[in-house]
Formats: structure tokens, sequence, C-alpha cells
């Protein structure tokens, strides 16, 4: 890992410039935007000579490896969130003097096909991508890797796979990983007075057993103990099974974690209090997801992890605003579409930066910026690949997602 | 004890979903030789239309029946435009064409609503638990049994009784004879698949009232399992598809109950140990309804 | 008159030297050698085709060449086993997984694996191997799995196998899940070393190629066709079911080992979720399309699913694409998979090749055909340049006028005491006859008197509660290839031929089996028996294809090639007039005078049997009624009310 001394200043001014243009330019019209991204420099505006002291000779070319199909709990709200970020780029100038390039590829397929996206990933290359944004999960993100190699920078929009954070090779999470939010999670179930605790995993994915091994660490190196750690299959639809070994154990947990997501949470959920349990309810990121808000009364004060929280120190809320303003609907999540933002912005910064888009100069300048997104502050700055971001610790009340606090765990597991 | 006989009704009550999935994948099998991996997508049709119903505040009662309709009503429709065609070929053919409507289900629902999974809201009685002396009875495991009684007992009396039953158990038993015999094939096979529809449907109705969300590929992952259920009872034998499909969802609970926590993610390995060795032992599976082939 | 009848015919026949392995040598003479050229000139085709495309564009064609010929190997991996057995076998990649993982954890660097899976056992994090080392390590693994596997799935046959085989990939993918100190788990395990453009792709498809064409025109493959096309009538014809199987399935192993390996050292990484359901289900697709039965047939689908999902991947991204806006489509390669799938399987259930080799196709159009003699007699020249022909051997053996039938065997067939109980019904009861060598004998009863039962029987289909079956001191036990090695070889009362193959192969079967087993006994050559049984023109058609009679009659020559000291012959006759039934009795008498093997014909014609026969059995519900000489039954009260009150009752 290197560690290189900040070098804040100029970025820092950037970094603002971009946050502006990412967040606050909440009169963009969504139509206007798609034609500047068509039409090419000749729109570029004022705003564009923000970044004036940079002018790059091609335009920076973005290309999002998505995964619709299993990755795209992230990958349909990241792509939107990017697409519009850059649409609002664009018109406020682009960067360097030139409006930004964006392409998605689809490179999930059934089944699952890694040689088909490794060759999608590299059209995009070959299509000039000087950045590449990748998909949540690593058995398209890993085969990704293999292609780019370390010649531009990757930017896994959505995911928070450990295994996908590699700056040797140019791969970077946009927030944080599964331990870090495990371990928050863990230090969250600890303040709360927690001792005892039953986890609820699956091996089918690795976000499912990774969050839930990390989580017992940091757990039981509190102090706590992790009774049992129950099993479950994507797809189940009758967890009595568990549920029932979970109600026959005396004492009863404090807490139940799992970073399970939709359909299988909605079911454990309504099974779970239907046998009188009452223990907490702790999940990750994947339950951000409107829809699982709305599962019912019994998704009510389950306390879930998240990239970020509407709040007035972030653009969170506003992004959220102006993109449903744009285009007519929500983005669906509270973090993922945001991400996808950052992503972009991160992107924007690093060519601002470098006044290049060159791939090694964009992976260094990546590592080196502190950008202000939309959910926050990102910084690359001394931290490898995944850059260091607060917790979101969030809450079920009245059907939507509330605070409850954010912080960085004091303890990360395997850390 | 106690967690033996809670193991036991959890375990029926998923094995009886899945074995009204294997009576009509064996009944199916029986008139045609057919292994109809795309019977799963009318589980998929049926989420869909109640998707469709409950998200424009239709009641459960409507939704309910309609998506059982669309089973049968798809079902039917699959018969007549792709396996009608096929009806000669080898079983592999057979089997490797309702591949194909499979993933052409999967793609069409992609394409045409979205990879998203659509919500809806799970009534509370698909959850409701009432406690009996030690055990904890789901409401609707208890349902689902009933409702797999029932359709179980009607199945046997319209195989006895009806002319359709007298069809189909004559084609199970001699394809060919049974049509020298008079007994016109394209009704009793289009009639076949309806009932395996019908059946599907029920099965679908029970668990998607459970799940709540309808997406592309659902269907698949049922289905492998009712298959499974089929062969282990011996395809052709409807009453094996029965004993098939409970045993299987017994098992699993079973399996997963017993097993040690680290052990419990290879639940589905154990299962398919205990399979494998049946069919080392048993390679026709539990009933023999393989008709004496005339040498 | 009876006497006048059995008299050898003054007819010459060859009668071919016993020469065990001529048949398979001469085999890959003539059909692996231009099959062999054929199947690789068309990958050279392909990768000349290839390397234009990859030449005008995009690094990514190059990953798609690479990724075609990995498919390649994969699909005709799959070919071998389930195109020449018929068995479906869901569990082949559950071995490619087997192999590349075996193959990733000795290949991937020593300080990667430190930091990924650091307490994998038996020091694998220390070790380090060459990826060419660690690729030929994959493959034995793979090779010892699918033996081990193949024990088992090929000892069942039908769904069974399937279900067994689907087992074992749902295990070893769970397994692969949970190790997750071994594997990595579902996080997949990065830092495999990878492979450069497509040359060892390229060279693993011609090695797959190879392989699936020698093994389809082996002897082992040719038994295993033989299974696939009919389990039982193979069995009567010495065949066993469990060997050739076995071998098909490890051979196919070996492959699809090979396939998993150069996938993986092509992604670069390896995952439980990269050897599925869904992908056998692909692979499946890929092999049906073009038509499972021939190499040609493999690769032509395989290079038709891989470019068109391609092209589908690339059109679903809404490209502007020949002056036109494509629309955003998700999922249009699976819809390509779907219809491309489903279209070839309505309208061609075999796939769009069906039986087309393009080896055979060549040689047939473009290599110089021998004259062939109008004779039967001198038939038996060299034929490799015939494309028709060249499915079966070629006996090398001058042939040599034998003055008339060879001399008989000397031992008579005799049962005693045979019976039979199925669930309390006495199906044959004590029956002991003796068929004298080289004699026709009948055995005669009305329907439903057991006469098929007992001949299962004999050949072993269905074992006996009691008795036992003679030839000689010799006695037969056993599965019925057992049976039909030791000299009872038999026809079926509602034919048996081997559909899909053409007429001479189905005799070449038995007669590769006579080499093997038979060869103390005198033969007569494939030629001679096509000649003897009027079907020599039609050769070269497949069996399927004749009329009723003709099938007959094949089925007879083919149990003849199996040089049998008894032949069995089920009905004959059945639904044939009585001219077509005389001529029948003149070819029964000419075959097996001139294999000068006994004969024991079952009929419930009263009027052919003793016509034929010089001894008659009667059977009457599963016991021996009465017997003796043709004219003595014909007087037997006992079987004429039999008859009478069968017929009327």
């Amino acid at each position: 890992m290197r560690r290189r001394t900040p070098v804040v200043a100029a970025f820092a001014a950037l970094s603002l410039v971009i946050a502006a243009c990412g967040g606050d330019e909440e009169e963009t019209d969504g139509t206007e935007a798609s034609q500047a991204t068509d039409a090419g420099s000749s729109d570029a505006t004022a705003g564009g000579g923000a970044s004036g002291d940079c002018t790059l000779d091609e335009p920076l070319k973005i290309g999002y490896a998505a995964d619709f199909d299993l990755g795209g709990i992230g990958d349909v709200p990241g792509s939107k969130g990017a697409e519009y970020t850059v649409e609002q780029i664009n018109a406020a100038g682009g960067v360097g003097g030139k409006p930004i390039e964006f392409e998605i590829k689809q490179i999930s397929q059934t089944p699952p096909d890694p040689a088909a996206a490794q060759r999608a990933v590299q059209e995009l290359l070959d299509g000039g991508a000087d950045i590449v944004l990748g998909p949540p999960f690593s058995d398209y993100g890993l085969p990704l890797l293999e292609v780019t190699n370390g010649s531009v920078p990757v930017l896994f929009v959505t995911s928070t796979e450990i295994t996908l954070s590699d700056p040797g090779r140019g791969a970077f999470l946009v927030s944080f990983d599964d331990r870090v939010q495990a371990s928050a999670a863990a230090e969250f179930a600890t303040k709360q007075g927690f001792t005892n605790a039953v986890t609820l995993s699956s091996s089918d994915i690795p976000y499912l057993n990774i969050t839930t091994a990390a989580f017992t660490e940091v757990f039981t190196g509190a102090g706590g103990t992790v009774a049992a750690d129950l099993s479950f299959n994507l797809g189940d639809t009758d967890f009595s099974a568990q549920v029932n070994e979970i109600a026959a154990l005396d004492p009863q947990p404090d807490a139940i974690y799992s970073a399970f997501f939709l359909p299988e949470a909605g079911i454990f959920l309504k099974q779970l209090r239907e046998a009188g349990v009452t223990s907490a309810v702790i999940s990750a990121d994947g339950f951000d997801a409107s829809e699982v808000w709305t599962v019912g009364a019994d998704a009510e004060g389950v306390f879930f992890t998240s990239h970020t929280f509407p709040g007035p120190n972030n653009g969170v809320e506003q992004f959220l605003a102006d993109y449903e303003a744009a285009k007519g609907e929500p983005v669906g999540t509270v973090a993922f579409g945001a991400l996808g933002a950052d992503a972009v912005n991160i992107a924007a910064a690093a060519a601002s930066a470098a006044c290049s888009t060159d791939g090694a100069a964009l992976i260094e300048a990546i590592q080196n910026v502190s950008v202000e997104t939309v959910t926050g502050t990102t910084s690359y700055v001394g931290v490898g690949g995944t850059p260091k971001r607060d917790v979101s610790i969030l809450t079920v009340t009245d059907g939507a997602p509330a605070l409850v606090e954010a912080f960085y765990p004091s303890v990360v597991a395997g850390g | 004890m106690t967690q033996f006989v809670q193991n036991l009704i959890d375990g029926l009550g998923n094995g009886s979903t899945y074995a009204l999935l294997a009576v009509g994948v064996s009944m199916l099998f029986g008139v045609m030789h057919l292994v109809n991996f795309a019977h799963g997508e009318l589980l998929t049709m049926g989420a869909y239309v109640i998707y469709a119903m409950r998200s424009n505040d239709i009641s459960w009662w409507v939704a309910i029946p309609v998506a059982i309709l669309s089973a049968v009503v798809l079902s039917m429709l699959i018969e007549l435009v792709a396996f009608r065609r096929v009806r000669a070929a080898s079983a592999f053919t057979l089997l490797l064409t309702s591949f194909a409507i499979e993933i052409l289900s999967h793609a069409a629902w992609r394409i045409g609503v979205s990879s998203t999974p659509r919500r809806y809201e799970a009534p509370d009685i698909a959850f409701k638990v009432v406690e009996l002396g030690p055990f904890n009875i789901e409401i609707w495991d208890v349902v689902s049994i009933l409702v797999a009684v029932a359709c179980f007992v009607g199945t046997a009396i319209m195989l006895r009784t009806t002319m359709f039953g007298l069809a189909i158990r004559a084609a199970s038993e001699d394809f060919d004879a049974a049509r020298l015999m008079g007994v016109r094939a394209n009704r009793v096979i289009s009639g076949a698949f309806a009932y395996a529809g019908l059946l599907a449907g029920i099965a679908g109705a029970i668990w998607l009232v459970r799940r709540g969300q309808a997406d592309p590929r659902m269907g698949a992952e049922p289905l492998l399992k009712a298959v499974i259920a089929a062969i282990i009872g011996g395809l052709g034998s409807l009453p094996g598809a029965v004993v098939g499909g409970l045993s299987l969802g017994v098992a699993e609970v079973y399996f997963r109950s017993w097993l040690p926590s680290d052990l419990q993610g290879l639940t589905d390995s154990f299962v398919f140990v205990v399979i494998a060795v049946l069919f080392v032992v048993r390679p026709q599976g539990l009933f023999n309804v393989r008709t004496a082939e005339r040498v | 008159m009876a006497a006048d009848r059995t008299a050898p015919l003054a007819r010459t026949v060859t009668v071919a030297r016993p020469t065990v392995g001529a048949p398979v040598r001469s085999q890959l003479r003539s059909v692996a050698l231009p099959s062999l050229v054929g199947n690789l000139g068309f990958l050279v085709v392909i990768l000349a085709i290839g390397a234009l495309y990859a030449s005008g564009g995009s690094s990514a064609r190059d990953l798609l060449i690479g990724d075609l010929f990995v498919n390649l190997v994969l699909v005709l991996g799959f070919q071998v086993f389930i195109g020449n057995t018929g068995v479906l076998s869901f569990g082949h990649l559950g071995i490619a997984s087997v192999a590349a993982y075996t193959m990733a954890l000795l290949a991937v660097p020593s300080d990667r694996k430190t930091v990924l899976i650091p307490n994998a056992p038996w020091g694998i994090p220390e070790i380090e191997l060459s990826p060419l080392a660690a690729s030929l390590i994959g493959i034995g693994a793979g090779i010892a799995v699918a033996f081990l596997l193949g024990l088992v799935a090929a000892r069942t046959s039908g769904l069974a196998a399937t279900m067994i085989t689907l087992a074992f990939l749902a295990i070893v993918r769970q397994v692969a899940e949970n190790r997750k100190d071994l594997t990595g788990g579902a996080q997949n395990l990065s830092s495999v070393p990878r492979i450069d453009g497509w040359t060892w792709p390229v060279v693993g498809a011609a090695i797959a190629v190879g392989v699936a064409v020698m093994f389809r025109s082996s002897k082992v493959g040719r038994y295993a066709v033989a299974t696939r096309e009919d389990e039982l009538a193979a069995g009567a014809m010495g065949v066993e079911v469990f060997r050739p199987r076995l071998i098909a399935f490890v051979v196919s192993g070996a492959l699809v080992a090979l396939g998993g390996i150069l996938r993986v050292q092509s992604l670069g990484s390896i995952g439980p979720s990269q050897f599925s359901f869904e992908f056998t289900i692909l692979i499946l697709a890929m092999l049906v399309v073009g038509g499972m039965r021939t190499v040609t047939g493999a690769i032509a689908g395989t290079v038709l699913i891989t470019v068109g999902k391609e092209v589908t991947r690339f059109l679903g991204d809404g490209p502007n694409f020949l002056g036109f806006d494509w629309p955003v489509v998700d999922g249009l390669p699976d819809l390509f998979l779907a219809g491309a799938l489903l279209a070839v399987l309505l309208t061609r259930p075999n796939g769009l090749l069906g039986e087309f080799d393009l080896g055979r196709w060549l040689t047939r159009h473009f290599v110089r055909r021998p004259a062939r003699a109008a004779t039967p007699g001198s038939e038996s020249a060299p034929e490799a340049g015939d494309a028709a022909t060249a499915d079966v051997p070629t006996d090398p053996v001058v042939s040599a006028v034998a003055p008339a039938g060879p001399a008989p065997a000397d031992e008579a067939l005799t049962t005693a005491g045979l019976g039979v109980v199925f669930g309390g019904f006495t199906a044959v009861d004590d029956v002991s006859i003796r068929v004298e060598p080289g004699r026709i004998h009948g055995l005669i009863g009305p329907n439903g008197a057991g006469k098929t039962t007992f001949v299962n029987l004999l050949t072993g289909l269905v074992e006996p509660t009691t008795g036992t079956v003679r030839i000689g001191d010799r006695e037969l036990t056993g599965a019925p290839y057992r049976r039909a090695r030791a000299g009872v070889s038999r026809t079926f009362q509602n034919l048996r031929v081997f559909p899909a193959l053409t007429v001479r192969e189905n005799i070449a079967i038995a007669d590769l089996v006579a080499h093997d087993h038979r060869s103390h006994r005198p033969g007569v050559s494939v030629d001679e028996l096509l000649a003897l049984s009027d079907l020599e023109h039609m050769a070269d058609r497949s069996a399927a294809t004749l009329d009723y009679g003709n099938q007959r009659r094949l089925e007879i020559a083919r149990a003849a090639a199996l040089r049998p000291d008894f032949l069995l012959l089920d009905e004959p006759t059945s639904g044939m007039s009585s001219a077509e039934s005389l001529a029948m009795v003149d070819h029964v008498r000419r075959i097996a005078t001139a294999i000068g093997s006994g004969v024991l014909v079952i009929d419930h014609d009263l009027g052919f049997i003793t016509n034929i026969c010089e001894y008659v059995t009667v059977l009457d519900q599963g016991a021996v009624l009465a017997e003796g000489t043709a004219a003595e039954i014909q007087r037997d009260q006992r079987v004429i009310d039999a008859y009478l009150g069968s017929q009327h009752g």
C-alpha cells in the first residue's frame, strides 16, 4: 500500500467545484443534459470554465460495466445515478473543457458468463474508456480486473467486496467494504448493550458470509457471544427451521445479524416476529432498497448499516430530489444511486487533478484525491483502495429509514 | 421429540408444494415421456399476475384464482406451440425443448418487465403462527398441507372415475398402445398439461402468497426440486411423486436442523448424497412404474 | 421333405479367418482418417475466419475467438459421452470444476495464496507449480474423479445416471462455496495465471476434435453407440453396457477437465458459480443445436451459439449499427439462446446437421470411389474411399471359397428344469429341452405360452427361478452379453435393429464382438452377410429406413455375425404373408448353414415351424406339452387341442 502525504490544497479547491457541479445545480433539465452528452463540446457553458486551470486534449470517457442481473440491486440505481451526474457535469461545462462521454455495457447473462463480461469490458477499453465503473460482485468483478489489468482505474460503484479493492491494479471501492460495515454493526450492537447474538449467513455470495464472520469477530472481541451461525440459501421462502431454532434458544439473543436482503429478509422477519422472537435485527447495506422498508410492520425497528444518509452534511437529499425532478421517478435507494454519482465525481476530480485521461495518471490521481461527493468527502489518501468513510446506522421508522448514528468503527475485523 | 415433530410439520409444509409440482411433472412424463423443466415457469406467470393485480389493489380472493387460471392457460399454450411439434422426438429432445422454453420465459420477463424484482405485500395470514402445546404451527403450513391433500385425493378420484383419468393411466402404462386403442392423443396430452398446470397454479399460489416478489428466474429452483422429487418417486408414478416431494421437503428440514452449524451450508449436498445413493440402489426410483418392456 | 430342406445350400460363402483387431484397424483407416481430416479442416476454416475477424479490430475479438475454442473443448467433451452413449449427464462441469480448482490451487503464485487462502490445508499456500504442470495434474484429478463418478453413473442408465450426475454437480458447487479456506468460496480465487492469445485454446480444441473422432471410430466407441441405440439389443449382441460407458465417461471427463482448465486460465479467476447447472444447459444447447451425434455437429452448434450470443450481446447494448440505432434490450443474448434452441428443436429435432459428418461427406464427394464388383462374392476390396461404407470395417482377409458351410459346433444347447415365477405367476415351468448342434429346432405354442419368456431365460434377460442353461458342459450364466459371447445370439419379436446406424454398421458391431470373443468359430464376413441377406444395395442406409422384411433379415444377419453356436429367432415371420414366410424359411436355413450354427426358432405358426424344423417342442402355459419330429407334432392331439383352444378362447 502506497502512502502519500496528502496533497490537499489544490485538490480541495477542485473537488469543491466538482461537488458544486454534482450537487447543487438543481435547475438542470434532464433532456438538455442528455443533449449535451450527445452533442459534444459546443454546449459547454461557463460552468466548465471553473475547472479552467486544466484543458483536456480528449474528453474523459467513462464506461460502466453493469450487472443488471443479480447485481442489479446496486447497478440499476448506480448506473442511473452515474448517468445523471454525467449529464449534470456536462451541462456545467464538462471536465477539462470537454463533456464527459459515458457508455453503459451490460456484462450479465444467463447463465453468468464472465468470458462475455470480459469482452464487454475489453470493448469499453477499445472504445477509449479512461475509467471503468464496475459491478457489485466479484464473480464479474475479478474477471473484469483481468482485462483492465491496471491500464485504467476501475471504480466498483456499489461493491463492498474487499477482493475488489486493489489499488495496485487500479481497483477501488467507492465506499467501505463489508468488514468495515459489519464491524460497525458489531460495535453498534455492543454499544446498545447487546451481549448475545445470532448470525444468519449464506455461502451463496461472499457478501452474506464475510459480513457475519466480521461481525462475529468484533462482537466476540468486545465480550459478546454469538450463540449460533445459521445458514440459508438465496431463494429460500421458508425460514421456519432457522426461526424455530432461534425461538428455542435460551437465553434469547439480544440481536440477530445478517446481511440478507429481499425477498429472503422480508419472509424471515415476518416469520421471526410471528414466532414471538423480539430480538433486535441488524442488517447491512443490501437492506437499503426502498421496498425493504415497506415490508410492513415487521421491518420497523430493524437496524442496518448504510453508506450514507440524507442530512445537512451531504448532498444526498438534494441529489435524490434533483434526480426525481429531472427523471420523473425516484432512484429507488438512498445510497446506491448516490454512490453512482460519487463514482463519476471521483473520476471527474481525478481527471481534472491529473489533467490527463491517461490510465496510469488517473490511477495515481485517484489515490491522491479527496473529493466532496454527494455522500460526503471521499478520499483514498493513505487508505489504499477503500475510502475511509463513516458507516451510517439506520433504522426503519414508520416505513422509512432514519439515522441513528454515523461513525467509523474503532476496531475493524481482519485488519 | 418436540423438535422432531416441529421439523416434520415444517418439512411437510414445504414438501407439499414440491409434491404438487412433482405430480404434474410426473403426469407429463407419463403421457409423453417429457421431463418438463418449463413447468416452473407457470409459477413465474402466476407471480406476475398476482403482482399486477395486487398493485392495482385487487383482492387476493380474485388474484389467486386468476393466477391459477393463467398457469393452466400457459401450460396448455406451451404444449400447443412447442411440445406438440416434438412429441415423437426422443426424450432428450423433449427435455432440451423444455429448457429452451424456460430460458425463453426468463428472457421474456426480463425484457418485457424488468430483471429487477417486482414486489407485493404478503397477506398477514401467510405468516400467522398458533401455539399448540409445545409446537409453533404456522397456519400457512396447515393450509398448504390441507390443500395439497385435497388435490391428491381429488387427483386419485379423477384418475379412477373419469374417462380422462382412465386415458391418462392407459397412456402412462403404454403410450403407443393407448393411442392404438383409440385414446385421442391430442386431447389426453392437452388435458394432462391443463391438469398439471392447475396443480402448478395451486402450488404456486401457496408459495407466492408468502414470497412477496416476482422475478424472471424465480421458477427454476422450485421446479428443480419438483423434478428431483418426481424422479425420486419414480417418474410416471403419481403416488411416487407425492412421496418424493414430501420426503424431499422433510429431508431438507431435518438435515438443516441436525447438521452442526459449520456444516449447515452443505445441507443440499447431504440431501443430494442421499439421492445419489438412492439411485445407485434403486435406479428406477422409489416406485417402479417402468412398464415391462416387451422383447 | 424335411431332410431336403436341411441340406446345405450349394452356395459359396466367404469364411473369414479369425483376425482379431483387424476390424478396428481398418475402421481407423476408413473412418477416423477422413473424419479427422474433415473436422480438423473445419476447425482450420473457423480459425482462419476468426483470425481474419480478429485482425480487423478490437482485442475483444481475440477474447471471443479464445472463448469459442474453449467452448469447443467443453462441448466436444460432453459430446463424447452424451452423443455416443445417449445417456444425459448433468455432472460433467463438476469434473471440470474439480480439475480447474486443482490447477488453480497449484498454479496461483504462492505470495497471492498466502493472502487469499492463508489457511488452506496440505501446505497449498507454499506450493507454486508452472501453469502447464498444474494443468496436467488438474486433468489427472479430473480423470480420477470422472472414473469414480463413472463407476457409479455408468452402472445405471437413463434418468438414474442423470440424477446421480446432477447430484455430483450440486455437491461440488456447494463444497467449493463452503470450503472457503481451500477455495476462497464464492468470493472467487483470483491471480490464476492467464493464457495469452488463443494458441492454447486452439491446441485444446484440436486435441478435443482428435479425441472425439478417434473415440467414435474406436471399438469401445462403437460399442457405446450400440448401447445408445438399443441397450437390450446391444447386450444380445455381446456388447457390454458398463465398460464402454465408463470409458466414454472418463474420456469425456478428461476433455471437459481440459476445457474447464482452459476456461479458468482464460478468465484469470475461478469461482463456484462458473460451473453451474445453467452453464451445463448452455453447453448442452450448443451440443444439440448442431447435432450431438457427430463431431461436426458439435462444432457447428458451438460456433453458432457462441457467435450468436456475442452478436446479440453487442446489439443489446443499443449500438448504432448498420445505420440503425438499436434499442437497448436487457437480456437479448438469453432471448437469442432460447429462440435458436427452440427453433432448431422444433424444426430439426436431431440438430441442424443430424447425422452429418464432414469427414464422411468429403470422402463421399471428393475421394475417388473404387469400382465395385457386381457379384457379392468378390466384394471385399478395400473401401477406404467409399464414404458410405466408411462406417464399417472392411475385412482385409482375402475371400476363400468354401465348398460348403463349416462344420457345426459339436455341443448341444440344453436346458434343465428351467422355470421362472413372476410374483406368484409361473410363466415358465420346469422346461428341459435339447437343441442339437447344427439343427433347426422349433419352439411353438399359443400366445401367452411363455415362449418369449423362455428365450429371455436362455439369453439372460430374465433371471430363472429354477434350472440351468448349458452349451455342452458350459453353463450359461450372468448378463445377456456374457451369454451372447458364450454362444447364443438372438433376434427380437418386436425388431430391435440399431435404428440410426447404417445396415452395414449394425452387422459390423456384432462382427467386432465376434472377433474378440467368438474367433474360434468360423464366420462370414460382413459383406457376405449383406449379400446373403439381400441387403447389399442398401448397406449404407440407416436401418430405420428399411421396410419390415428387410429389418427382419438385418436382425438375423446381425445375430449371425456374432458367430453363435445357436441362433435364437423370436417369431421371425410375425406379420409376414405366407409367401414371405416361405422365403424366410429359406433364408434362415441359408444363414444357419453359412455359419454352421444350430437354430432355435420360436413361433406360434404351426405351419411355418413344421416347415422349417426337424424337431419341435410345444409349450403351453409355460410347460412342455409335447415334443417330437415335425410330423409327430402335427399329429399330436394335445397340440391340436391347445391350438384350437387358444385360437377360439
